[in-house]
This record gives structure tokens, C-alpha cells and sequence, in this order.
């Protein structure tokens, strides 16, 4: 798997996977947090619902809430929805027998990204396989085959 | 007033020359355009950098609360995904 390691340029709409890697991979951790002080990482509300979701309890969920508050929102509008749909069907199209089924969280932040005109920080290979499908940089915000 | 800086040329767009007359409006300020801008360009410096630290601080405080395991992240379902097909 060839990774575009990230190296911290933004702007990027930061996937769940970003955040989660994050907590274990310092350098990743490091760059994430030096590009949110320069408001150049990006949050939509699937990434607001993954986040909510793993936390344990409210104490997580202030921490969700507090951090995503000061960043900027990409939408995830009626156009990002046609944006979903299309590429589902494109996906369909150009592929084998379920090639669309991609998690919905995966579809809409690759097409809010791509409607925003920003790339994606991630780590997931749905999202880079999108990323490459929609024309949207996808940066990988630690080396997948290190782990 | 003459100065030995170099000046920096800004277009007085509507946008501008609102966000001008709204601070006026509230403030009362009597002051030229060009003594008000530059004041509210160094002031709004300071701001945009409070806010960059306490994003920060906001993200710290959800990586600490991470680490201190208030969070289920299946990173082993991420690996999972992540990991080339078997041969």
C-alpha cells in the first residue's frame, strides 16, 4: 500500500479514524494538534456522531463537544447528499457486485471534503479508495503498514 | 501622519467599510479609519491567536480524556481494515 503520509498541511476535514489514531501515534497526534491550533482542521457532523458514540459518557462527550465547537464545520447539505448518492451509483457502475457498499460515514465526509474542495485526513482505506475515486487528496495521518 | 514603516494597502471594500461602521456604531469611536484598522488588525491578532491555544487545549483535553480510556476506539478493528488481503 503506497501511504501520502500527512505531514501536517491543511486544510483537511479530520475522519474519526484521524482522531482515533491519534491518541496512539504521537507524531500523528502532534501534527493534528499544531494544525487545529492554526484552524486548518475541519469537522462535519458523521465525524460529531462517530466521536459521540465511542465516548463513554458525558465526560467524553464535553471533550467531543468542546474541541469540534472551535472548528470550522464543513456541511453536510442536501448537495453532499446528491454528492453521496452519485457515487454510490457511480461506484455501482464502475464495479463489482457491491462496490458502492462503502460505511455511509466514509461516503459523506469523502463528499462533504470534495464539495468543500478540501482534503481528507484519515486512516482508512475506504476513505483513500474514495479519496482516489473523488478526486480529493487523501492524506493518511499515520503509515498503515507500521501497524 | 509621515512614518518610516512601510505602509500596507488595503482595499476598502464594502465588507471592510461595514465591519468599520458596525465597531463606530458600538463603540463610539472617534477615530481615523486608518488608526482604527490597524488597531483592530493588532488587537484581532491577539484574538485569532487566543483562539488557536485554547482549540488546542480543547483537543488535548479529548486525547486526555482518551488516554484515560473514556473512549471505546476499536483500533484493532481499524488495523484490521487497514491490513493488506492475506496472500
Amino acid at each position: 500500500m503506497s501511504a501520502q503520509l500527512w505531514d501536517g498541511a491543511g486544510p483537511v476535514l479530520a475522519d474519526t479514524s484521524a482522531w482515533m489514531q491519534a491518541r496512539r501515534d504521537p507524531r500523528g497526534r502532534d501534527l493534528l494538534l499544531s494544525a487545529i491550533e492554526r484552524g486548518d482542521v475541519c469537522w462535519c457532523w458523521p465525524v460529531r456522531y462517530e466521536l459521540m458514540v465511542d465516548a463513554r459518557g458525558s465526560e467524553g462527550i464535553a471533550a467531543v463537544e468542546r474541541t469540534l465547537e472551535g472548528l470550522r464545520e464543513i456541511p453536510v447539505d442536501r448537495s453532499v447528499q446528491r454528492g453521496v448518492l452519485a457515487t454510490m451509483r457511480e461506484l455501482a457502475a464502475a464495479g463489482s457486485h457491491g462496490a458502492h457498499r462503502f460505511p455511509l460515514a466514509d461516503l459523506a465526509v469523502a463528499a462533504a471534503a470534495q464539495d468543500a474542495g478540501i482534503g481528507i485526513l484519515h486512516f482508512d482505506q475506504h476513505l483513500e479508495r474514495l479519496g482516489e475515486h473523488l478526486g480529493v487528496a487523501a492524506h493518511w495521518i499515520s503509515d498503515p503498514s507500521h501497524e | 501622519m509621515p512614518s518610516k514603516h512601510p505602509r500596507i494597502a488595503v482595499t476598502a471594500d464594502p465588507e471592510l467599510g461595514e465591519a468599520l461602521a458596525r465597531v463606530r456604531a458600538a463603540t463610539g469611536t472617534r477615530e481615523a479609519d486608518a488608526t482604527l484598522l490597524r488597531r483592530l488588525a493588532v488587537e484581532g491578532a491577539e484574538v485569532e491567536l487566543e483562539a488557536g491555544r485554547n482549540r488546542r487545549v480543547a483537543a488535548e483535553a479529548l486525547f486526555d480524556a482518551m488516554d484515560a480510556r473514556q473512549f471505546d476506539l476499536d483500533l484493532d478493528a481499524v488495523d484490521r481494515l487497514n491490513a493488506p488481503p492475506a496472500a
